[in-house]
């Protein structure tokens, strides 16, 4: 059964606020909505079906009858969670170049119209972190085709997608690992490495770092996930590394590289490649180091 | 040339902790952009916070579905519960009281969520905070 929300439309901050601090009293997940040009505000609580929707709503009435005049209180109804939430990007979104040598784009795009020249890479990332277009992966893949992989053992640390696992073996890696403490994103990983026709080459585990079944050594290993989650596996994930072997890092944003340097090299490691997406605010930085 | 909105979505999150499941899938989901991006970018950026702040973030969703986002102060709610040091607020607030709190204090939240409030001036906003605590059974006194 799909969850209930309750969707109230309003017209004041007030009512906004109340509306919100009902769910927070009921410990309920919401949102608010706000078209341009419109004084209109939706809120929407989500409910579970078993949580008695009916009662929940008659509550809410109550609650913010307290404090609101009737011609301040809102229009409230009960209606199912909306259909394929989770599928209306898709209709958004189109393959493109990324870091200059690949081509990354959906399934359901077409391949004719791809430059020549280009890596097609096909990535449907579902609900896993990883459709190939964001800057942390497109700094990944402009740092992997810059230091090459060609014949090396690759472990891709927390592979979302797949979409760097499969990159590596496109770029002539020997053989790659991915792992994901997510089980829903291996398995989509999966899909797309057999999309991409090198599921042969690629083994992905659902586990940690410390339960990953193969123990390396590794040549290279691609870490694309935010400084705090790096420092959990830092030292880890260097242990991993063959003498000489290099990783990239990612997912920095350039206001914390300062810090994410000292942690990087505190691990052992020398930074020898520094790159980022250009944006003064809000920004990315990668970087590529090799074990001392 | 200012690419045009779409809409605007206001979302709660633990900080650090967005995943695209609902209710930010379910929030953001039908209005077409990417979540998995979304959620990216808000770990990243509240990631060195207090993993139990439920911070609200905007984002500006625009036509090509492209989107930005800030982030705000946390709901009144929660900054009432802080300052009574109460669990949880009372669900039948008009004959239970669960805490008092000063005018002052009140107050002091509306200050702090007046960029927030779309209210005109600090004696508005703080009616919409005493308001909100009166709600949830927190008695407001002078």
């Amino acid at each position: 059964m799909r969850p209930m929300r309750i969707r109230v439309v309003c017209d004041s901050s007030f009512a906004e606020e109340l509306a919100g601090a009902f769910a927070e009293l009921h410990e309920l997940e919401w949102s608010a909505e706000m078209r341009p040009g419109s004084p209109v505000r939706i809120v929407q609580i989500l409910c579970e079906p078993a949580a008695v929707p009916q009662e929940t709503l008659a509550s809410l009435a109550a609650f913010l009858g307290q404090e609101l005049t009737p011609e301040m209180m809102p229009r409230l109804a009960l209606r199912p969670v909306r259909k394929n939430w989770d599928q209306a990007w898709k209709r958004f979104f189109r393959g493109r170049v990324v870091a200059g040598r690949f081509w990354i784009g959906p399934p359901w795009e077409t391949r004719e119209n791809i430059p020549p020249g280009l890596v097609p890479l096909v990535i449907d990332a579902g609900t896993a972190f990883g459709t190939g277009h964001h800057p942390t992966t497109e700094l990944v893949l402009a740092l992997l085709t810059e230091t090459g992989c060609d014949g090396a053992r690759v472990l891709d640390a927390g592979t979302g997608s797949g979409v760097l696992a499969i990159a590596a073996c496109l770029l002539g890696a020997d053989r790659v690992t991915g792992y994901d403490i997510d089980p829903a994103a291996t398995e989509q990983a999966r899909t797309n490495a057999a999309a991409n026709g090198v599921e042969g080459r690629i083994s992905l585990h659902a586990c940690t770092i410390q339960t990953l079944p193969q123990g390396g050594p590794w040549d290279l290993i691609l870490a694309n996930m935010l400084p705090a989650q790096f420092a959990a596996v830092a030292d880890q994930a260097t242990a991993l590394l063959a003498p000489g072997g290099r990783i990239i890092f990612s997912g920095i944003l350039s206001e914390v590289w300062p810090g994410t340097r000292s942690l990087i090299e505190d691990c052992g490691l020398k930074v020898t490649r520094v790159i980022d997406d250009g944006k003064d605010q809000g920004g990315w930085t990668a970087c590529l180091a090799c074990r001392l | 040339m200012a690419k045009k909105v779409k809409a605007v979505v206001k979302l709660q999150i633990a900080a650090g902790a967005a995943t695209p499941a609902p209710p930010v899938g379910s929030a953001l989901g039908p209005h077409g952009l990417n979540i998995m991006e979304f959620c990216k970018a808000f770990n990243a950026k509240t990631a060195g916070m207090d993993k139990d702040l439920v911070i609200p973030a905007v984002i500006t969703v625009f036509e090509d579905r492209s989107f930005t986002f800030v982030t705000k102060t946390p709901p009144a709610a929660v900054l009432l519960r802080k300052a009574c040091g109460i669990p949880k607020g009372s669900s039948s607030s008009a004959k239970e009281k669960v805490a008092k709190i000063p005018m002052s204090k009140v107050r002091e939240i509306a200050e702090l969520k007046m960029p927030d409030l779309n209210a005109n001036d600090v004696d508005a906003a703080c009616r919409i905070i005493a308001g909100t605590a009166r709600s949830m059974g927190i008695e407001v006194v002078d």
